[in-house]
């Protein structure tokens, strides 16, 4: 298996990465994708299905409860980020997040600054880290509890 | 008097072809030649590039994703756009293989400086110091290829590493952070110049300023990396179409230099080639030889002739190629300014650090971060995504970045050569072997501590562990492995580029520097090509 994970894995059903892009586009911008970026979100995955499958359990464990709306995306993007820095969870949202500011529409949230002084960045800063923190918190707890239970077990997207 | 066949279409190749085009010398040039997509929508700038396009996504990561970086993805990391994919593409039987070193190479019309970055330094007299001739000598080749290629630049206190030359024209306009950059030099500049020995000035780079002979002056697009689609960042494929108007030139692109076949004399008397991507071999007769195919390439093309022709392997020693340490940098004063996409995208400023010896420079080329892609920031961050695209677009323009790069010497224990095929029908590999110097890490952590402490006196903050040393082989400045020798020795050249071992054989390319600065080698390989065609033909 190599970091990109299994070559050759099937790509997941079109509908089912749709849903997956909308929660993504949602956490990352605030809003749902334009057609044209779910559009490549899909193709994304057709063109290198393998580089999106899930490395081992606990990377598939993140993915299978990000389709659960009962869990802050964030919280999993940030335990994925600790625990799984190159994990599946991260690719999907790393291609998102390309596709987005690629694309007219959507590549502005990646451009243009949220606060004109570096005192307010540094606080607003702040405040997200702690909100980070608590979110991995949560993401550790909630991924232990998963873990238990046997989500992700046999696989995921 | 009959043409000369050039091999290799890159910075020395063209420039060799083109004085000798001049001279009334024939030229007859093998050239794997790959050609790329040309640039769409030439007045737009990166912004309205990207509202201008049917498929933006396919432009800017590929129909197959070539473009995109995801984390936990093995190897360096180059950013190479998928306009560019074309440069490195190889032949399907290049196999080659590195220890301690990651070759790059290149199949492109023009070379790999279709992907550089521009910058030109030419070498002053302690840098030549083992080459058979002096800044002198050179000068006046500098300032023919400056006129033939443009050059802009600054005459500030930068100067004294790098020689001021005829031919340099005004320096771009400065992106806003750059130009905060050196506004903030000047006030600490005599404090950071006593500490560190850290001086700043204006890069010099291949870009025009002003529109000349089809070319268009920079218009600050924001797409240099993209492709300069008015060709004002200057690439050797613009020589090359210089070279193509001469009756006494011809081209033969998509082919494929094997080996040369000598005679009992020594003496050079085919090139054996086949088209790029397979197809029947055949000889083509030579009476003089210039290989300019890149040091790699050039080293393949001599291994596999001398093999063939002796009947032994050897092994050429002397690899050379410039350790790049990349320093990633924040101004905090910056945060929260909005970044202007129409920029120049490369380095526009650089930093030298005095040494002792002089010749062992260091060179650091200081990027400020204007267009560019996000997502490869963005996935390195210790931050949920959501966080690392708010920390981005809110920091984007206090971010930079200074790429530092060491002086190499030639070792043996450094080298190239040849492995047999591993069975029928299968390609020999190319070796490259590198081994860095003993004092290497000493003389990386004492130039960034200097560089460090200047960024700190110029506002700006490195974080701890944002260093990236970069493996050997990623500079792409190869060079040492034939020798500019003033002894008769094997596997060395003349002054004029002339084989020792071969009387009608000549290597104009970076394989005969004898001593590798910590600069880019491209504007000497240039000047140094000229030369050669001068002094030789």
């Amino acid at each position: 298996m190599s970091a990109n994970g299994v070559a050759g894995a099937p790509a997941p059903e079109r509908s089912v990465l749709e849903v997956e892009c909308d929660r993504f586009a949602r956490y990352l911008i605030g809003e749902p994708p334009r057609p044209y970026v779910r559009d490549w979100y899909v193709k994304g995955h057709a063109v290198g299905p393998g580089r999106f499958a899930p490395d081992g359990g606990l990377d598939a464990t993140l993915l299978s409860l990000s389709a659960w709306r009962g869990v802050p995306l964030r919280a999993l993007d940030m335990t994925g980020r600790v625990l799984a820095p190159g994990g599946a969870l991260r690719r999907k949202l790393v291609l998102l997040v390309a596709i987005l500011e690629c694309a007219p529409g959507s590549a502005e949230r990646f451009e243009a600054p949220d606060h004109g002084s570096p005192a307010g960045f540094f606080l607003a800063l702040a405040g997200r880290g702690l909100v980070s923190v608590a979110a991995l918190a949560l993401g550790l707890a909630v991924v232990a509890v998963a873990r238990l239970g046997g989500v992700g077990a046999r696989g995921a997207r | 008097m009959s043409a000369v066949t050039v091999v290799g279409s890159g910075p020395s190749g063209v420039h060799f072809a083109l004085t000798l085009l001049r001279r009334g010398i024939g030229v007859h040039m093998i050239d794997a030649g790959r050609e790329g997509p040309p640039p769409p929508e030439a007045e737009a700038d990166f912004a309205a590039l990207r509202e201008a396009l049917d498929d933006p996504v396919a432009y800017f990561l590929g129909e197959d994703l070539y473009g995109l970086a995801l984390p936990g993805a093995a190897g360096e990391f180059y950013g190479f756009p998928p306009q560019k994919r074309f440069v490195f593409e190889p032949p399907p039987d290049a196999a080659e293989r590195g220890e301690g070193f990651e070759p790059l190479g290149s199949w492109a019309a023009g070379g790999l400086a279709r992907a550089w970055t521009g910058g030109v330094y030419p070498f002053n007299d302690e840098e030549l110091a083992e080459f058979p001739f002096g800044w002198s000598d050179l000068e006046p080749f500098y300032a023919e290829v400056a006129a033939r290629i443009g050059v802009t630049g600054a005459r500030d206190d930068l100067a004294r590493f790098m020689p001021w030359h005829e031919g340099v024209t005004d320096p771009l306009d400065l992106d806003p952070p750059s130009r905060a950059l050196l506004t903030r030099y000047g006030r600490v500049r005599d404090r950071i110049r006593r500490r560190y020995g850290c001086h700043v000035g204006r890069s010099r780079i291949a870009v025009l300023t002003r529109p000349r002979e089809g070319r268009g002056e920079c218009g600050y697009l924001g797409r240099c990396l993209w492709g300069c689609p008015v060709g004002a960042l200057y690439t050797p494929e613009l020589t090359l179409a210089d070279c193509r108007r001469y009756d006494g030139f011809r081209y033969e692109g998509g082919t494929l230099a094997l080996g040369f076949r000598f005679d009992e004399g020594r003496r050079v008397r085919g090139l054996r080639v086949r088209p790029l991507d397979g197809g029947a071999e055949r000889e083509i007769p030579v009476d003089r030889l210039a290989l300019a195919a890149g040091t790699l390439s050039t080293a393949r093309l001599f291994l596999a002739s001398w093999l063939e022709g002796t009947g032994r392997a050897a092994e050429l020693g002397g690899l050379m190629d410039n350790r790049q340490v990349l320093v990633p940098f924040v101004r905090p004063a910056l945060i929260g300014r909005r970044y202007e996409p129409r920029s120049y995208q490369y380095h526009q400023l650089s930093l030298g650090l005095e040494s002792e010896p002089a010749r062992e420079y260091v060179h650091g080329q200081i990027t400020t971060l204007t267009t560019a892609q996000a997502h490869p920031i963005l996935a390195t961050m210790p931050f949920d995504a959501r966080t690392a695209a708010f920390v981005f677009r809110n920091a984007r323009a206090s971010l930079g970045l200074v790429n530092l790069n060491f002086h190499d010497s030639r070792r043996e224990t450094c080298s190239v050569a040849l492995d047999a095929p591993a069975g029928p029908g299968e390609p020999a590999v190319l070796v490259t072997r590198y081994r860095p110097p003993a004092d290497e890490p000493a003389r990386l952590r004492s130039a960034l501590r200097r560089v460090k402490k200047s960024l700190r006196a110029l506002g700006c903050v490195v974080a701890p562990g944002a260093t990236h040393i970069r493996p050997m082989g990623a500079s792409v400045h190869y060079a040492g492995t034939l020798p500019m020798s003033r002894e008769p020795r094997p596997f060395t050249v003349t002054r004029e580029g002339r084989s020792h071992d071969f009387e009608n054989l000549f290597i104009v390319d970076g394989s005969t520097f004898p001593f590798l600065p910590a600069k880019n080698i491209t504007f000497t390989l240039m000047a140094n090509a000229v030369r050669i065609a001068g002094e030789a033909f």
